[in-house]
């Protein structure tokens, strides 16, 4: 982050609200940014995809399947015909909204579950880590599979089954936290002052821990397409023919010897760049949510 | 349970109105060595506008009994006995209330609204990531039930009160952006805002440096003449409370040893521990190179108590068969002026040279 910053409202630039600053110091970490430019464009390849795929996701083309890249297939055909590029750019909304959903659903969890446990402590937080414990000692694809397993395959059962997986790890996140904050003076003196528990734990101890979430948030989102990409892979997630990354590598399979390799690489491509974005990202922010890191940021645009 | 008598004075300073007494107050925890007694038997009064300086070495119970007036210490291992009762203006209907005796939840409305704290460190007892404005109107909005507007205005009223330069403009800057003194000023500004009968300073200007210090204790000098609430000053520094108490109790393993007027404890301390304390304290510019003087041995364990005198095994003097079977009761020897010991230390006790060295010779120091 060596970049000889621009001007920056100084010190006491007061007039711009909070949110506002922060966006625009994380503006200045370029690699953010580029994380950031990425993710914008896969919301808006997810949102507006069906009209501006050039092919229908199941449009088949059988006279020319297999072509390579062209001005007619910018990433190809697979080996029904269709269009490698729709499919990919559909095939966003899919991972977005799965790994958005259940990224959602265990942050939800996690935290309440991380909060209550380490605030309150004794059995409690016995119970509840243990629990979590259990969770957190099966490995992800298995537990997730057994959960599709157990439950019907369906996109829902897919995002429950990541949410779950991904509960413990945020809960873990958050109670470490929580644990080391809430022995904090100035929570004791908050209290002091007169706050309720659940004020202090709403006003006092969550944004102290926030940022961590925060980060761990944007990480999960990277896992939880992973995870999502690895599951309908191996059959149990999105069902073909519906437009999936992880099915369309799958399907891709059978054709790499045979120097198909547009197939699986444009796929495999927007997997790694979705889930660089959201590392970036996560890294970006939680330079920029910490007060501390945040004034070093600051003072580095100064001088 | 010690039915210690009190005779409880009227101190210079003070106007006489009593806001707080504390009457037999207990504090043990359970441990896994037994039952830790760290608070046994306090009893004290505070008056309006008075200064009363708890002073004591560490783990004497100073800030455990304070922390006990709110229940502000964990309770299932904690437990706290006997009775601090508030009076003032519209509580309890001039009876007063006893806050030992009410709920948690009814608790709250009382610590920060009638009893504030501030803290030993300031780098710590700030919210990092809450603007200090908003740290300092969540009291006000919360018991005094002000809006936003009015909370702000007198947020800066007080920042400006605690000698905050620029005080409108800091009120969105977080702690870090605060020096160590700063932010100890924007704590008492937080402890001050719900204009509280007692103010407790647990340690407050230890994590300070010395300059800085005298400027904080002649600040809640002030501000205490100005709003009139009474103080209670923890320290284990002689020194800063020999400068603001208008009395002064002295703590030993949990218990009160000494407690007299400011004055006369430094001119005649009556406790073997006081006159102890007293004669270690350096006096500038007199015996260079010697060593000072100290008292043997350490303070008991709280869940050990000796029988007796807790400070009988460190004890030079000893000059009562009792000191090592019975407790001594704290006997008034003066007005106001109460020791817990059988006897007092005889005139011509060598340690007493030192302290009257300091009273005669080290006049207007400290």
């Amino acid at each position: 982050m060596s970049t000889a910053d621009t001007t920056l409202e100084g010190p006491s630039g007061d007039a711009t609200p909070r949110w506002r600053q922060t966006l625009s110091l994380l503006a200045k970490n370029r690699l953010a940014s580029a994380g950031a430019v990425v993710l914008i464009v896969l919301v808006l390849a997810a949102v507006f995809g069906p009209s501006l795929v050039p092919y229908g996701v199941n449009e088949q083309d059988i006279a020319s399947r297999l072509n390579g890249p062209s001005g007619a297939h910018w990433f190809g055909t697979d080996d029904l015909g269709r269009d490698v590029f729709s499919r990919v750019l559909l095939g966003a909304r899919v991972s977005l909204q799965v790994g958005v959903i259940a990224v959602g659903i265990s942050l939800v969890a996690g935290t309440a579950i991380g909060l209550a446990a380490g605030y309150r402590g004794g059995w409690l937080d016995a119970v509840l880590m243990r629990l979590m414990d259990v969770l957190f000692s099966f490995p992800v694809i298995l537990l997730a599979i057994a959960i599709v397993a157990v439950l019907e395959p369906s996109l829902f059962t897919l995002q429950l089954a990541i949410a779950v997986v991904f509960t413990p790890i945020h809960a873990r996140v958050v109670r470490g936290s929580v644990l080391s904050v809430r022995e904090d003076v100035h929570i004791q003196a908050v209290r002091a002052l007169g706050a309720s528990d659940l004020r202090i734990v709403a006003k006092h101890v969550l944004p102290n821990v926030a940022a961590p979430v925060i980060v761990q948030a944007s990480l999960s989102l990277a896992f939880a397409i992973l995870t999502e990409a690895a599951l309908s892979y191996l059959g149990i997630g999105v069902q073909p023919p519906r437009a999936a990354w992880g099915a369309d590598l799958q399907a891709s399979q059978g054709f790499l010897a045979s120097g198909s390799w547009w197939m699986a690489v444009f796929p495999g491509l927007a997997i790694l760049v979705t889930v660089m974005a959201f590392n970036l990202l996560g890294d970006g922010l939680r330079d920029v949510l910490d007060p501390k890191q945040r004034s070093v940021i600051e003072s580095r645009g100064v001088t | 349970m010690s039915a210690a008598p009190t005779g409880s004075t009227p101190v210079p300073g003070a106007d006489g109105t009593r806001v707080l007494s504390v009457r037999d107050l207990e504090v043990s925890f359970a441990t896994k060595r037994g039952r830790a007694h760290v608070v046994r038997g306090l009893d004290f009064d505070l008056h309006r506008g008075e200064t009363l300086a708890i002073v004591g070495e560490s783990g004497s119970g100073k800030s455990v009994s304070t922390l006990a007036l709110t229940k502000l210490l964990p309770i299932p291992p904690g437990r706290i006995d006997g009775s601090a009762r508030l009076t003032g203006e519209g509580l309890g209907g001039g009876e007063g209330v006893d806050l030992l005796a009410l709920s948690e939840r009814d608790l709250t409305g009382y610590r920060g609204r009638h009893v504030g704290y501030v803290f030993q460190d300031p780098m710590t007892s700030l919210n990092p990531v809450h603007t200090i404005g908003r740290q300092l109107t969540e009291g006000m909005r919360h018991h005094l039930s002000l809006s936003e507007r009015d909370a702000r205005d007198r947020a800066v009223e007080l920042l400006e009160q605690v000698g905050i330069p620029g005080a409108a403009e800091r009120l969105d800057d977080y702690p870090h952006q605060f020096s160590g003194g700063m932010r100890q000023r924007v704590v008492i500004a937080i402890g001050l805002s719900c204009d509280p009968e007692v103010l407790i300073a647990d340690e407050a200007t230890t994590a300070l440096d010395v300059t800085t210090q005298a400027q904080i204790t002649e600040l809640v000098g002030s501000l205490q003449e100005e709003l009139g609430m009474a103080v209670v000053w923890i320290t284990h520094d002689l020194g800063v409370v020999a400068g603001i108490a208008d009395r002064i109790a002295v703590m030993y393993a949990g218990e009160v040893v000494e407690e007299a007027d400011a004055d006369t404890l430094f001119a005649d301390p009556r406790h073997p521990y006081t006159v102890g304390l007293l004669a270690s304290l350096p006096i500038v510019g007199e015996g260079a190179g010697q060593h000072l003087a100290s008292i043997a041995g350490l303070p008991p364990g709280p869940t050990d108590l000796p029988p007796g005198c807790a400070f009988h095994p460190r004890c030079g003097l000893r000059l009562d068969p009792r000191c090592e079977t019975e407790r001594p009761p704290l006997r008034e020897v003066g007005p106001g002026h109460r020791v817990r010991s059988f006897y007092e230390v005889p005139d011509d006790d060598p340690h007493r040279e030192p302290v009257r060295a300091r009273v005669t010779g080290g006049e207007g120091e400290a």
